[in-house]
């Protein structure tokens, strides 16, 4: 069924804003890492085209994006904070810094974070998105900077192997909320049970 | 911010860019360890 249509006016700033956040929306749904390229040609070129500037200059602003670029062509090549990336887990980072926590530890604080929404979030603030959700958890954590980074990191790649993110992304978010945090405490206890299995495997593989 | 990058021309099909610092994970985290991060093919 075709969606229903509308007509808005909008002021100057109103629809350089609008593009923006349309540029930096599908850039960041578009890519599986952390950076992608748009054109302004997809988005109103001939208007844009003599905005060029003011429209660099607002996604400088954005509090998701770490580095952008218009080149002569204009590509807008735009780098995003990895948080704010819903499919982007650091890969490296799991791999080799799993050392600085322990396995064991890993599945105990995967465990703890499952039900931290229930604990903390459910009735303070019901709707929040993953990334608040593991910040809050990682700044309540008495840990050293580095353990926190790699935690961070470790937590998001559980939700986003668990297929939480895919099936509850909306537009570039992903929220727990009061009716999916039953669900979401189940999928990461499974990612628990996993990892907990391997380590049980792991120390099988070792004796012998 | 400023994300320092290598990049690699390509003939026609684009180009290979190559992070040279480690992407941060929101303002105010830029203090990057890692020298490459991630290196991919735009065509």
């Amino acid at each position: 069924m075709e969606k229903k249509r509308f007509l808005i006016n909008m002021t100057e700033d109103e629809m350089l804003r609008f593009y923006k956040n349309q540029m930096v929306e599908q850039g960041i749904l578009s890519c599986t890492n952390f950076d992608t390229t748009v054109n302004l040609k997809d988005f109103g070129y001939a208007i844009l085209e003599n905005y060029k500037d003011k429209i660099l200059d607002l996604l400088y602003k954005d509090e998701r994006i770490a580095d952008v670029t218009i080149d002569k062509e204009l590509n807008v090549d735009m780098v995003f904070y990895t948080d704010y990336c819903p499919y982007y887990y650091d890969v490296d980072d799991t791999l080799n810094n799993s050392n600085i926590v322990s396995r064991l530890a890993q599945s105990r604080i995967l465990e703890e974070f499952s039900s931290y929404y229930a604990e903390k979030c459910l009735f303070n603030k019901p709707y929040i998105t993953t990334r608040e959700l593991i910040n809050d958890f990682i700044e309540s954590q008495n840990l050293d900077i580095e353990k926190k980074g790699f935690l961070s990191n470790f937590l998001k790649m559980n939700i986003i192997e668990s297929g939480f993110v895919e099936k509850y992304i909306e537009n570039t978010e992903v929220y727990v909320t009061p009716k999916n945090y039953k669900e979401f405490e189940k999928v990461l206890l499974k990612q628990c049970k996993e990892i907990e299995n391997n380590n049980a495997q792991e120390d099988e593989e070792e004796i012998e | 911010m400023d994300i320092k990058i290598k990049i690699i021309r390509k003939g026609n099909t684009g180009y290979k860019k190559i992070y040279l610092c480690k992407i941060p994970t929101r303002k105010g985290q830029e203090n990057g360890k890692k020298e490459i991060l991630n290196q991919y093919d735009r065509r």
